[in-house]
């Protein structure tokens, strides 16, 4: 049947709704700070095929996950009666979850008969059992050390929990209320959504509802492939490290080249390591949810997330037995915020280097990547009424990605999850026996740039008032190497950082009347760098120190406005140091005036920038070029393209650097540098073995990119425009 | 003899006036909104309203009983920011709180369609800006223990320099301070005895609630609106006693109510929203005199429409609302938006027509304004179907270009291959079923069904499509105000003085035995609290209706559901098991049945009281025998194209003016009044009720 198109927007409106409504039900009812403050869930409606429609925007990260678990169920259930009034859960990695906390209902939508959709939610549960307090397991090899899995199961008949079932799925678990409590969450949901089905079906006919429902995808996907046809060809690259493996402090490769050929989008993950002998793994769903999260946020931004429309565009190439790729039995339950988040983390980079070309909208939705990688504690102990708990603290928000044209969101969340909110101070003390001695923006975690990315958060906590020892668990990635990469210029932001202090003089500064409000004034008496994964016993008198890393800047730091970066160093973002070294800004001067002392400290850092090109010399083999054809424009270079050749030039002086399909680098002049360079912070990462390389214009000395590398790994070639 | 009360409402663009006298209206009139001198449009309209009455402004002043204001002034000071230069003293270390805001404020107040752009994302600009900030050192835990005491000096110091600095208002928020006052109790008093034309508030007296970001960006807001709520009421209380007034100015609020001059300027975001709030109060009054208990609210103005219910008799309530980013304190009457107005721009996409979110706002305003205008919008849609009279449109002073309405449809209708009034059908359709998804899930969250509701319409674009929305809905009942383009002006008079006050108290279930006498305790003193506030303001305890309230929710749960007590504080010995179960039946009602999980364990979080006193107005059905039936007819017809028929008809059309109680109009037809035009589809019936309304009975339904 086809419909007719009024009926079509009245209906597909009235969908959006409902699946956003659902994920407010299953939120309202949810305990878990995880999924009402961090929004760690996802909802989703689903065509009878379980393709999806509509994926609510909390935690891109999940969209796909309904759905793959939507085709298990059917798949499994092939044969067997599956009635109105069921539903099933799984949290299994095999089968449509990311980690073992993903726990996902689904649930067949009926009108009499007749199957006219799915929907689902997947939702972050507190603990769902094993070694590990919290779930992300630390120093346990395989899969049969962590949270069990729980296979699809049909786990609600006639909208009734079967309490066996129940039973057996929370019993492992640390949080067997609160799993409880979101398991009611998630059916509340899911049941609302069949009565909206079913007052649809009632005035427009379950035949308009399946129609629309092919229609939405069919209008969806024409759409997006417009906007993909209208991106260059070529080819374009990412690189980001994984930490520590849960076991031994080894790091790992995530390698992403994007190519995109005519309707197409490749994402080919070779040279990606083999997967781990450790929690930080994830399944092709996690390698898959990770590259759909980022496209959905990067070309979708306003259309409907419809899982249904997209995922036919991309074409995801990687080999089985790899880190985001991994087949049983490998650890997975650190997936969600290790391998799976690598991967978005290495796809946004690739789209935004991309659609950074794009002469319609998708250049507005531009980013340097955000601090992706989850920091944060899992503390088990014993309240003060003597009752064990277990809890996580999640309120370290990383810095936002500078924007071709404006900085990054300071104290920004998440990337792909908008709605994710921290926690207040009097929330975790409330409820933990901690004492927080501050909780701020971190200074110089931003990644400089002419637009700057958005500073992380730091932190002190010390136990107060313990009742009995507590335990800490604390996962980190971006321990090593700054994880949010810059663009076209950009620097990196900082590492993640976690101290422990074990003799403080916190509490004698109290009683002095003194707030300790900074770890530069001594009252660290030893601080001991904790790896990016760590579990430990914490007594009164110690402290730990947490900073969240900052996003990737935007063009070179030497361009960004004099008051810019005043204004910055006034607010406590950038310290007078940074604004010295990196963005030439002598802030603190007596020698003429602030405009005159910057024109000749910028002077002289631009002299500093030069060396050998990782390829040919500049401008070689370049030919004269007339410009007769299209002209696009990035914030580093200029694209030319004629009928014969694509040429790029500096955007700066105009200077030719290369033809298509070369990539600018092999003529641009290579500085390297200690990481710390880019931030004091990184003086606290493990990373020895990390260095900062730039690459500026080797005539105007201006900055068209920047990376932070290991000493060993050849140059990132990242860009590779295609002539046509 | 009887004296009237006027009710004033300042809105976006009009200023509206409502006059009652016996409970009834005796008067209303509408004056353009004065930006920059907001108190000089409230005397126009006063004026015009004296006009009407045949009176002068002093004759009609003096004769007026109270006057109750409405006023955008502390929501255009905060979302312009334009508000007092502001600073702000916390605790030493978490000088950033307000600025990080939880990390939600960059959502804070989007849509779900909004929130998918993520690179659209902006924090707020600042209240406070970081320089204004400074943090105080001292230190007290969750038990209210002193773990560092207040830096006397160091404190007097920031406080100093803030006001060197030229802050007009101070905030100071500490953390813990709602369980332990003590250092900020201290800290104000100094400040108010060191710098007394300064405006300053502590968190502890405006919101004693848990949370520091929360708190303190109430008691920034609060600090922000103060010095312009001060200037501005001072500016129209001499106006309006330089007219000749000389009795009391009532300020309506935002939870549902009037309040005192006083009481607002210690507590401004009252002000916020009251016009709304104010059109919500009126409709509660509307049901309790119908005889409805469960009414839907629907305002359809220029830009947004708005939906708020009636349930049971009481409104729904929102305990955290968001104004320019940031969230605050302050219970207020929840109503639910979205941008679908007479000015909501009509556009095409793969060949499907969308309407808004976009609108073409009051400049350059409807392609059929004649201001320059070329987007299609749905005024120039009600036009092209014939819904609107060109001549008539806002009582005549507008006059409305059907040949420029058409002619952007039908740029919209080139795309898709349509005719202008195919577009306009469209569209009339699609955003017809946009108001009535956004009714739904009103009314499905809080686990009801919208069939069980009566419609109310008002604002000025709304009674044109309300036939419509009802009939998507499958309601049966629709009513439409005769004041319905003064609404909020009329809804200020339908209450009276309330006040509200609340108290953070944290019990957790199983509960001691001494429980619920610590929760009796604590709202015995809530009321004392109350009480005192009202006998400063000459109203006794016997005249005050309290509703005590207490906020349950599972154990774990963010958000608590409030449960009143009323019946449960006159209970002897109570037990706070039976309080846990009301809320268990309050939870699975809203969330469907089997949602609830007792094994979680119960929390109460906060305490709250409202007073109201008696009404100012006492608005009733007229007498029965004012209704007569007669043979109604009439000469006026214009062409209307009905989307629920097959082609244009010759529709009669009445003037409001002409109608009686008693009258019957069954459809097709149009009624064309002063400030809207009512449309009767063939599927209805209209009829004029015994206070005026025209009430519309639908075929209907589903």
């Amino acid at each position: 049947m086809t419909v007719d198109l009024v009926t079509y927007e009245v209906l597909r409106h009235r969908l959006w709704m409902i699946n956003d409504e659902q994920a407010n039900v299953a939120m309202q009812v949810s305990g878990s700070p995880v999924v009402y403050e961090t929004k760690d869930l996802s909802s989703a409606l689903m065509n009878p095929d379980g393709d999806g429609l509509f994926v609510s925007a909390h935690a891109s990260r999940l969209a796909l996950c309904t759905q793959y678990v939507a085709k298990t169920v059917i798949e499994r259930f092939a044969g067997q009666p599956i009635r109105p009034g069921d539903a099933f859960i799984t949290n299994d990695p095999w089968a449509g979850a990311i980690h073992q906390n993903d726990v996902a209902m689904v649930a067949p939508m009926f009108w009499q008969d007749t199957l006219v959709g799915w929907t689902g939610l997947v939702m972050h549960e507190m603990d769902v059992g094993g070694a590990t307090p919290g779930g992300l397991s630390s120093g346990t090899a395989d899969v049969f050390a962590e949270g069990p899995l729980i296979p699809p199961v049909k786990i609600v008949e006639n909208w009734l929990l079967r309490p066996d079932l129940e039973a057996w799925a929370i019993r492992n678990s640390r949080t067997p209320l609160l799993n409880g409590l979101n398991l009611r969450g998630r059916l509340a949901a899911c049941r609302r959504t069949q009565e909206r089905f079913t007052q649809i079906c009632a005035r427009y006919g379950a035949d308009a509802l399946l129609a629309v429902q092919s229609e939405m995808i069919d209008r969806t996907r024409e759409a997006i492939r417009k906007r993909i046809a209208a991106l260059p060809d070529g080819a374009w690259r990412a690189e980001t490290l994984l930490d520590h493996n849960g076991v031994d402090d080894i790091a790992y490769r995530v390698a992403l080249t994007l190519s995109k050929q005519g309707e197409r989008l490749i994402f080919d993950f070779e040279g990606t390591d083999p997967q781990a002998a450790g929690g930080i793994n994830c399944t092709e769903i996690g390698l898959e949810s990770g590259v759909v999260g980022s496209a959905l946020t990067m070309l979708c931004y306003d259309l409907p997330w419809s899982t249904g429309a997209l995922r036919p565009l991309l074409e995801v190439r990687s080999q089985p037995g790899t880190i985001n790729n991994a087949t049983h039995p490998a650890g997975v339950s650190h997936g969600t915020v290790a391998a799976s988040r690598a991967t978005a983390h290495v796809a946004l980079a690739a789209l935004s280097k991309l659609c950074a070309l794009s002469s319609g909208g998708l250049a507005s939705q531009v980013e340097a990547n955000w601090t992706a990688g989850y920091q944060g504690m899992t503390l088990n102990g014993v309240d003060k009424e003597g009752e064990p708990f277990t809890g996580v603290t999640l309120d370290q928000p990383g810095g936002g990605g500078a924007r071709i044209g404006s900085d990054g969101l300071d104290t920004g969340g998440v990337p792909g999850g908008p709605t994710f909110g921290t926690t207040n101070v009097e929330t975790y003390e409330k409820i933990y026996p901690l004492l927080y001695l501050y909780r701020r923006q971190a200074v110089d975690s931003g990644g400089a740039g002419r637009f700057r990315g958005g500073v992380g958060t730091e932190l002190v906590v010390t136990p107060h008032k313990l009742a009995a020892p507590l335990s800490v668990t604390v996962v980190s990635h971006g321990a090593k190497q700054p994880e949010a990469g810059g663009l076209f210029g950009g620097f990196p932001g900082s590492v993640q950082v976690r101290l422990l202090m074990t003799e403080t003089s916190a509490l004698e500064q109290f009683k002095a009347g003194a707030t300790p409000n900074d770890i530069s004034k001594e009252f660290v008496r030893s601080a001991t760098r904790l790896p990016a994964k760590a579990r430990l016993g914490l007594r009164e008198g110690e402290a730990l120190l947490f900073v969240r890393g900052g996003g990737g800047g935007v063009g070179d730091p030497l361009e960004r406005p004099i008051p810019a970066v005043v204004a910055d160093v006034q607010s406590g973002l950038v310290s007078k140091e940074i604004a010295l070294t990196l963005y030439g800004v002598p802030v603190a001067g007596d020698a003429g005036t602030l405009d005159e002392r910057t024109r000749h400290q910028r002077d002289l850092i631009r002299a500093g920038r030069g060396g050998a090109s990782p390829g040919a010399a500049p401008g070689a083999g370049v030919e004269a070029f007339n410009l007769d054809g299209r002209s696009e424009i990035t914030t580093a270079y200029a694209v030319e393209v004629s009928a014969s050749a694509t040429l790029i030039r500096c955007r700066g002086c105009g200077l030719q650097l290369a033809h298509s399909p070369a990539d600018p680098k092999v003529c641009l002049e290579e500085t390297k540098s200690p990481i710390a360079l880019a931030s004091p912070w990184n003086v606290y990462g493990d990373t020895e073995h990390v260095e900062l390389r730039q690459y500026a214009c080797p005539r105007c000395h201006r900055l068209a990119g920047v990376d932070a590398r290991r000493v060993e790994d050849e140059t990132l070639f990242d860009f590779s425009y295609v002539h046509e | 003899m009887p004296r009237h009360i006027i009710g004033i409402d300042v809105g976006g663009t009009f200023t509206d006036c409502a006059v009652l006298k016996d409970g009834a209206v005796i008067a209303t009139a509408k004056s353009p909104t004065m930006p920059g001198a907001i108190d000089e449009g409230v005397m126009n309209a006063l004026a015009v309203a004296a006009e009407d009455l045949g009176l002068s402004l002093r004759e009609f002043l003096q004769g007026a009983e109270s006057v109750t204001h409405g006023s955008t002034v502390v929501t255009n000071a905060i979302v312009e920011r334009r508000g007092a230069k502001t600073g702000l003293l916390t605790t030493m270390g978490f000088e950033d709180t307000i600025i990080i805001g939880k990390a939600i404020q960059k959502a804070a107040g989007l849509s779900e369609r909004e929130l998918t752009n993520q690179a659209g994302l902006r924090n707020p600009v600042p209240l406070v800006p970081r320089h204004l900030i400074r943090g105080v050192t001292e230190r007290i835990d969750r038990d209210g223990d002193i773990v560092a005491p207040i830096d006397e000096a160091q404190a007097i110091a920031a406080l100093d320099d803030l006001v060197a600095q030229g802050v007009e208002a101070i905030a100071v928020c500490f953390l813990w301070s709602f369980v332990q006052a003590r250092h900020e109790q201290w800290l104000v008093e100094t400040c108010r005895a060191r710098h007394p034309g300064v405006y300053v508030l502590a968190s502890h007296e405006v919101a004693p609630l848990l949370g520091e970001y929360e708190r303190t960006s109430t008691t920034v807001l609060h600090c922000y609106a103060g010095p312009a709520v001060i200037a501005y009421l001072g500016r129209l209380e001499q106006k309006l006693a330089q007219a000749g007034y000389d009795g009391k100015l009532l300020i309506a609020h935002a939870s549902g109510g009037v309040t005192t001059v006083g009481d607002i300027l210690r507590k401004p975001l009252l002000m916020l929203d009251s016009g709304p709030a104010s059109g919500v109060v009126g409709a509660r009054r509307f049901a309790a005199v119908g005889g409805q208990n469960n009414v839907i609210c629907a305002d359809m103005g220029g830009t947004t429409f708005d939906v708020a219910a009636i349930v049971d008799g009481g409104f729904l309530v929102e305990e955290e609302p968001v104004i320019g980013q940031y969230h605050y304190l302050l219970p207020k009457i929840a109503i639910k938006s979205i941008g679908a107005g007479g000015g909501s721009i009509v556009w095409s996409d793969v060949g499907v027509i969308h309407v808004g979110p976009r609108s073409a706002g009051a400049e350059p305003g409807p392609a059929c304004y004649g201001q320059g205008g070329q987007a299609a919008t749905i005024t120039d849609v009600d036009l092209t179907l014939g819904f609107l009279n060109p001549g008539g449109f806002l009582g005549g002073r507008k006059l409305l270009d059907e040949g420029l309405a058409r002619d952007a449809l039908q740029r919209v209708g080139d795309q898709v291959g349509l005719s202008a009034v195919d577009v306009a059908l469209a569209a009339f359709t699609v955003v017809n079923a946009q108001m009535a998804d956004l009714i739904s899930r009103t009314i499905i969250e809080q686990g009801h069904d919208p069939r069980d509701f009566a419609l109310l319409a008002y604002g000025g674009a709304g009674s044109i499509h309300v036939a419509y929305l009802a009939q998507e809905l499958g309601l049966s009942t629709v009513y439409v105000s005769p004041s319905a383009s003064v609404f909020s002006a009329l809804g200020m008079l339908c209450g009276g003085v309330t006040h509200l006050t609340q108290r953070a108290v944290t019990l957790r279930s199983p509960f001691d035995s001494g429980a619920d006498d610590q929760l009796a305790g604590a709202l015995a003193e809530l009321r004392h609290e109350l009480t005192a506030s009202f006998s400063q303001e000459g109203i006794a305890p016997g005249e005050i209706a309290f509703e005590p309230t207490v906020h349950i929710k599972y154990a774990t749960q963010p958000r608590a559901i409030a449960v009143p007590v009323a019946d449960w504080l006159a209970t002897p010995d109570p037990g706070l098991a039976r309080l846990s179960g009301q809320f268990e039946a309050a939870y699975s009602k809203i969330l469907g049945e089997g949602s609830g999980h007792a094994l979680a364990g119960f929390e109460i979080t906060k305490c709250s009281v409202t007073g109201q006193a008696r009404n100012l107005a006492d608005i009733s059905a007229a007498p029965a025998d004012r209704m007569t039936t007669r043979a109604l007819t009439t000469t006026l017809q214009r062409k209307v194209r009905f989307p629920d028929m097959a082609q244009a008809v010759d529709c009669p059309v009445f003037r409001g003016g002409d109608l009686r109680s008693g009258d019957q109009l069954p459809g097709p037809c149009i009624i064309d009044r002063m400030g809207d035009t009512i449309v009767i589809p063939a599927f209805a019936v209209g009829r004029i009720d015994a206070v005026g309304n025209v009430v519309l009975e639908l075929e209907n339904g589903q």
